[in-house]
């Protein structure tokens, strides 16, 4: 209590210094813990109580304890950006609670010299370890003072390329790895013993302290913030830019946002809101119903979540509990979580109305930099857990912890272990393993943690068969076993059975182990794999194996020293992972001799990777019509023409082909796609059957369009200036033939004519509206032409809104056709500048605004929100999801991104501008890319796709895809609801 | 040493390894290199360079040799570089992340910009896990980063640094470290036989570095402090500098020396690179503004340098 009060007073003190400076702001908290912890709405049979608070600390990175129950904590009050000239001092701080009250009284400073470290892990020997940005540090405490007064730079090379994605969150593997993490926008090159280590966008590393081994566990994710390891070894992950939930991984797996890995894994939760931390429930104080559950935190919604994780073949299910926690105050950050020596959960809380540096300037006075807090979750009157003092227990009383419920404790035993004597530590090991009985299945489990221990306190491999798990009756455990064979390696004798284990798990183990053995052998026993039902996870880690290991088995098949024992499935598995021509090309054999009939996954890929020898077979399937893989086939080709230039040498073959596909009256998409191969192929002797298509009343929009383009590439308008001047061609004909007529220097101004004569005529639908006013600004000309043609007619008014939110989207600024648009539509200017005082007026009725009515005011077509952005499952995919953004955005932020759009672009929501060698104009945030094709996502969601061999030259725009003067027709009491059902958004109801 | 403020590393004691290493150094390949008022020397590479900046005894020691002098240097290191410039493509468009070709052209205009009149390279540890035993790859990079940097009037001197050896008894088994040292003894020899052919000048570090039966790193790879400040002194007689002229360095020229490449480092390479210069820039306005205010404080950490020198060189 004495401790309480006093740290309250200082709080107090805190705060009224604070005061001028937050007279201005909005929407900030009081920081009183009291108010916080008043906020808190636990589950059923839980208490929280403030373990410590600032100034005891301020904003914790991570929270780690060690074997002396002592918690370390990262932490950094220069997040997001060291100022100019400004002095590191970052810490690294010791708390502990010295009377075992509950409450942390003392808290020292072991480092003070650091710039934003992520993480913090203690070495169990009085120093730690630090995830310092660029760096993994060791911090040493030589002379006992319970200061470092020794730095060691461990690795270096980190990216350091954004702050909050920097090296962080370092933890303990249960076989004595050093795992961290990063996210997406670090690149990482790191030179070690074995070569240097690269890594471009998230992932999880670990780290071998002893043989100073780094390496890449997983990559991907946007910014993995959450990390641990379940009872048996099994790694999940959470993430803190993604909107997956839990993140089941494992060796080489990879997840989405990684560089130029263009399959991934996707999370358990898809659709859930980003989340830091996880531990998994374990010990006896938690009650029963929750122990094996994963917590972690929805930092945003101020929440801490359960999720309810089950096994499903290979991998897991993930299901959202109750939570355990629940909060309305906005600066409660919980952004990481463990559990503690007591049992109790121990939650760190950054403690910010702001949550990270992407929304809001660096140095936004609203950043709090002086407050942090630890709560401490405990079940109510349920024993604590007992704390064993690991630095006297005996060495057979540490491998009797080996056995506790505790995952704590399990891992503290190991650690305490690899600080003992080497040779001694490893004989008790070793007997132990002896006297243990491997067909006890009460013994599997303490088996394994054995086989774990030896690993954490030895660089030596335990020799094979040293341990009976490979035939554990637990398939957690002959899983974790075959683990072991991916460190370990040795022969292959063990795969063996593990190939062919009855669970999936085993088989998805062994597998990924056999990826680390450099040997053709390895290659041809994973294929075993597909002789059982197959599944997302064993084939991801299966389609892996075979590429890393592709230069020790490719050349010997290419050589025909490889069989795969006759199995043609695993042939084919294998030669289709690797996604190469040399590989397609036994498969082309096959295909060509009609083996392969069904195959229309080998023809797409024939498309994309194969040989001009390769995908002559497929013209050859693309001129039998009753082929069974004809239209796969005919994609292909179109797929290798726009994107790879190809064209068959035979021109007849050529023109055969695109002929009877113009002749296929009952199928559109091959009709489109005759269209285009007769464009890429240049087959000018088809445009009177081009033509021919403006002939008949029932030809589709789609088959116009793409013959209309088609023309224009060929040269022939004639059909098109025709079909514009007859007055009685049907809308569709019109907008295919001004859609062509565009596209060509000299009927662009006649283009323009037939564009501004459709519009005033109300004749179009939008989505006519939008391909033409999309096809008029990606021609130099073209929009001048239009204004011109525009300014002087009477357009209705919803035409021209959306024509020029059309114009204002795409990108390039055409002030003259804006104008001119709203000129003919008679549109009102809409001046949108607001003084800070309207603001803060706007503000206060925001916050009696009425966020039902908002919803209304959002959902108005007119407006256009749902067009591009999402709530919930419903909603576009061209802005930013608005899910939670009342949750991470202040109000005054939401208002500014309403009004001026382009003053802060969220990231990856930047349009990107490509002017073609011809001189024509692209335009679009970047969908995908491959090395020859990049694909823009335009404002209304059409993609474009740009051979990058046509590209002169790409710039990313200043200005934003969501346009301004959305709101403008808003009153203000429309406007504020809206703002207020934004900021409602994510929250509690 | 812990009143510093910037990044200086605290430093086990030190056991001066010089008698060996001088002894070494004289049958090391010898060309001369004068230094002379005015030079920019620019220290390009992997981490050799990288680490390098936290300690400064190479630029140390060099000017010690030439304390009235006025001589300035950037260190351009970057962890696991190649002479392609591999660690420097950055994150700065999401969809490229990681084209060499764009890194080595940042490099190579990143390095002109600074009108260098000598450059010293020292790079081969990373290509050496790249390409093997085949030298040829490393040899033509080596050689394209050369006359990339040539490639204007004025241009600069080279100074080659070998390749280092890697040190048993730090984790990795020996019969690797056995296997890489002769790699990278080949690597250390055709970096010689590239400064020989273009009349560059060479520092052979892996023959006296691995004669020693002392450690000169801190991690079987790189540097110590200490093998640093030996690494200093073998550069400067292997390149026939003029003896030093202090019997006992001042250590202030050396903290004054951290600190300015701390700042410029802050000015090269500002962390949240994301928002100052790439993909994430739009959300950001202010953080833009700031490198460029670190120009001052590196003038000023500079002239303390200079300041210091002359009050020793009284």
């Amino acid at each position: 209590m004495r401790t309480t009060a006093s740290i309250a007073t200082l709080i107090g003190i805190a705060s009224l210094a604070l005061c001028p400076a937050q007279r201005n702001l909005h929407d900030i908290p009081d920081p009183d813990p009291q108010v916080q912890q008043a906020s808190f709405r636990l589950a059923d049979g839980f208490e929280v109580n403030l373990w410590a608070s600032d100034p005891l600390l301020a904003k914790p990175t991570q929270i780690s304890f060690d074997r002396a129950g002592r918690m370390w904590v990262s932490s950094s009050e220069t997040y997001p950006q060291l100022n100019v000239n400004q002095p590191p001092g970052d810490r690294i701080l010791i708390l502990e609670d010295l009377d075992g009250n509950g409450t942390a009284e003392t808290s020292s400073v072991f480092y003070d010299k650091l710039i934003i470290p992520g993480g913090v892990l203690p070495d169990g020997e009085g120093g730690c370890y630090v995830a310092h940005s660029e760096e993994l540090l060791h911090l040493a405490d030589t002379d006992g003072d319970g200061k470092a007064d020794q730095e060691t730079v461990l690795l270096s090379g980190f990216g350091s390329e954004d702050t909050h994605h920097t090296l962080h969150r370092l933890k303990w593997g249960p076989g004595g790895l050093l795992y961290m993490l990063q996210g997406y926008y670090i690149g990482t090159h790191v030179e070690t013993l074995y070569g240097p280590r690269r890594l471009n966008g998230g992932g999880l590393w670990s780290y071998d302290t002893r043989t100073r081994q780094l390496e890449i566990y997983s990559r991907g994710l946007v910014n993995p913030w959450g990390l641990t390891f379940d009872r048996f070894g099994q790694t999940f992950q959470t993430d803190g830019a993604g909107g997956e939930g839990i993140n089941y991984s494992f060796p080489d797996a990879v997840f989405k946002a990684s560089p130029h890995e263009h399959r991934t894994l996707s999370g358990l939760n898809p659709g859930r809101p980003k989340l830091a931390g996880i531990e998994v429930i374990s010990g006896a104080h938690f009650p029963e119903g929750w122990r094996g559950a994963l917590l972690t935190n929805d930092f945003r919604a101020n929440n801490i979540d359960r999720y309810v994780i089950a096994e499903k073949d290979s991998g897991y299910t993930s299901t959202l509990g109750d939570d355990l926690l629940q909060s309305t105050h906005i600066s409660f950050r919980p952004i990481d979580l463990t559990m503690g020596p007591d049992g109790a959960l121990y939650v760190a809380d950054w403690y910010n109305p702001i949550i990270q540096h992407g929304e809001v300037d660096f140095r936004d006075k609203r950043r709090d930099q002086v407050h942090g807090r630890i709560w401490r979750i405990t079940a109510k009157d349920r024993p604590l857990a007992k704390r064993p003092d690991y630095g006297k227990a005996s060495l057979e009383e540490l491998l009797e912890m080996l056995k506790a419920d505790e995952d704590w404790m399990r891992l503290n035993a190991k650690q305490e272990l690899k600080s003992r004597d080497h040779d001694t530590v490893i004989s008790a090991i070793g007997k132990a393993l002896n006297d243990a009985d491997p067909q006890s299945p009460a013994d599997e489990h303490f088996l394994l943690e054995l086989v774990w221990a030896w690993r954490t306190a030895s660089p030596n491999p335990l020799r094979q068969g040293a341990h009976g798990l490979a035939a554990a009756a637990d398939h957690r455990v002959r899983a974790a076993a075959a683990r072991m064979l991916y460190y370990w390696k040795g022969d292959l004798t063990p795969f063996e059975e593990a190939i062919a284990d009855p669970h999936p798990r085993v088989r998805r183990e062994a597998v990924t182990a056999l990826g680390q053995y450099a040997s053709q052998k390895a290659v041809e026993v994973a294929m075993r794999a597909l002789d059982q039902p197959m599944d997302q996870y064993l084939d991801f880690a299966l389609w892996r194996t075979c590429r890393l290991l592709e230069p020790h088995w490719l050349p010997a098949f290419q050589r025909g020293e490889l069989s795969f024992g006759g199995n043609g499935e695993h042939l084919r598995f294998a030669l289709k992972a690797v996604e190469k021509p040399e590989a397609l090309a036994p498969l082309v054999a096959m295909l060509a001799e009609g083996k392969a009939k069904g195959d229309a996954t080998l023809v797409a890929l024939i498309g994309k990777v194969g040989t001009p020898e390769q995908l002559a077979t497929l013209v050859t399937v693309a001129q039998d019509k009753g082929h069974p893989l004809y239209k796969p086939a005919v994609l292909a080709l179109v797929e290798a023409a726009q994107n790879r230039s190809y064209k068959p040498d035979n021109a007849n073959q050529a023109m055969a082909i695109a002929q009877q596909l113009l002749g296929d009256e009952g199928a559109d998409a091959l009709t489109v796609a005759g269209c285009r191969l007769a464009t890429a192929w240049q087959i000018e002797r088809l445009a009177a059957t081009l033509g021919g298509k403006f002939l008949h009343t029932d030809t589709s929009p789609s088959v116009l369009q793409a013959a209309a383009l088609a023309l224009a590439d060929l040269k022939q308008l004639e059909p098109l200036s025709k079909a514009a001047s007859d007055a009685t061609s049907t809308v569709p004909v019109r907008v295919a033939a001004a859609l062509g007529m565009i596209q060509s220097d000299s009927h662009s101004r006649a283009a323009a004519a037939l564009v501004a004569r459709l519009m005033a005529e109300g004749a179009l639908d939008e989505a006519s509206l939008d391909l033409l006013i999309g096809a008029t600004l990606n021609r130099r000309n073209a929009a001048k032409e239009l204004s011109v043609e525009v300014i002087d007619r009477i357009i209705p008014e919803a035409m021209a809104i959306r024509a020029t939110w059309r114009v204002e989207t795409s990108g390039t600024e055409v002030p003259e056709l804006v104008t001119a648009l709203a000129k003919a539509g008679s549109l009102k200017p809409a001046p949108q500048t607001l003084t800070a005082a309207q603001i803060d007026a706007l503000l206060a009725k925001v916050e009696k605004g009425d966020a039902e009515r908002g919803k209304m005011v959002y959902q108005r077509e007119a407006l256009a929100c749902t067009v591009c952005h999402a709530i919930g499952s419903t909603g576009g995919a061209i802005g930013p999801d608005l899910s939670s953004i009342g949750a991470s955005a202040p109000a005054d932020y939401l208002i500014e991104s309403l009004l001026k759009p382009s003053k802060k672009i969220k990231e990856g929501y930047r349009m990107s501008m490509v002017t073609m060698k011809d001189g024509d104009v692209a335009s679009g945030a970047v969908a995908r890319e491959a090395a020859n094709v990049l694909v823009l996502r335009g404002a209304f969601g059409t993609e474009v796709r740009v051979p990058k061999a046509d590209i002169a030259k790409r710039e990313t725009s200043p200005v934003s895809m969501m346009p301004p003067g959305l709101t403008a027709s808003l009153r203000e009491d429309e406007f504020v609801n809206l703002i207020t059902y934004l900021t409602s958004l994510g929250k509690l109801e | 040493m812990h009143g510093l403020w910037q990044t200086q590393r605290m430093q086990k004691l030190a056991h001066c390894l010089i008698a060996i290493f001088v002894a070494a150094s004289s049958t090391a390949l010898a060309a001369p290199l004068e230094l002379n008022d005015g030079d920019r020397v620019i220290f390009l590479g992997n981490s050799f360079f990288e680490r390098a900046r936290d300690y400064g005894h190479i630029e140390h020691e060099l000017l010690g040799r030439y304390p009235s002098k006025t001589i300035t240097f950037r260190n351009l290191g970057w962890d696991g570089d190649t002479v392609f410039g591999h660690s420097r493509t950055g994150g700065r468009r999401r969809a490229v992340f990681g084209e060499p070709e764009e890194g080595f052209r940042k490099m190579v205009t990143h390095v002109r910009s600074l009108k260098p009149s000598v450059v010293f390279v020292a790079y081969g540890y990373n290509e050496s896990f790249r390409y093997g035993e085949a030298l040829k790859p490393f040899r033509d990079g080596l050689e394209r980063l050369l006359k990339e940097l040539s490639a204007r009037d004025n241009a600069p001197r080279f100074v080659l640094l070998s390749t280092t050896p890697m040190e048993t008894s730090f984790g990795a088994d020996d019969a690797h470290v056995t296997a890489r040292n002769a790699l990278l003894k080949s690597y250390a020899e055709t970096i010689g036989e590239v400064a020989k052919t273009g009349g560059h000048a060479f520092v052979d570090l892996f023959q006296p570095l691995i004669e020693t039966d002392k450690s000169y790193s801190e991690n079987g790879i790189h540097p110590s402090p200490e093998g640093y400040r030996c690494i200093a002194e073998i550069i400067a007689e292997s390149l026939n500098c003029p003896p030093p002229a202090f019997a006992q360095s001042p250590e202030n020229v050396r903290e004054a020396i951290v600190r300015k490449n701390t700042l410029y480092f802050h000015r090269w390479r500002p962390r949240n690179d994301a928002f100052v210069y790439g993909e994430r820039k739009d959300e950001q306005k202010i953080a833009q503004t700031e490198p460029e205010k670190f120009e001052p404080f590196i003038a000023k950490a500079e002239a303390k340098i200079r300041e210091l020198l002359d009050k020793h060189t009284r």
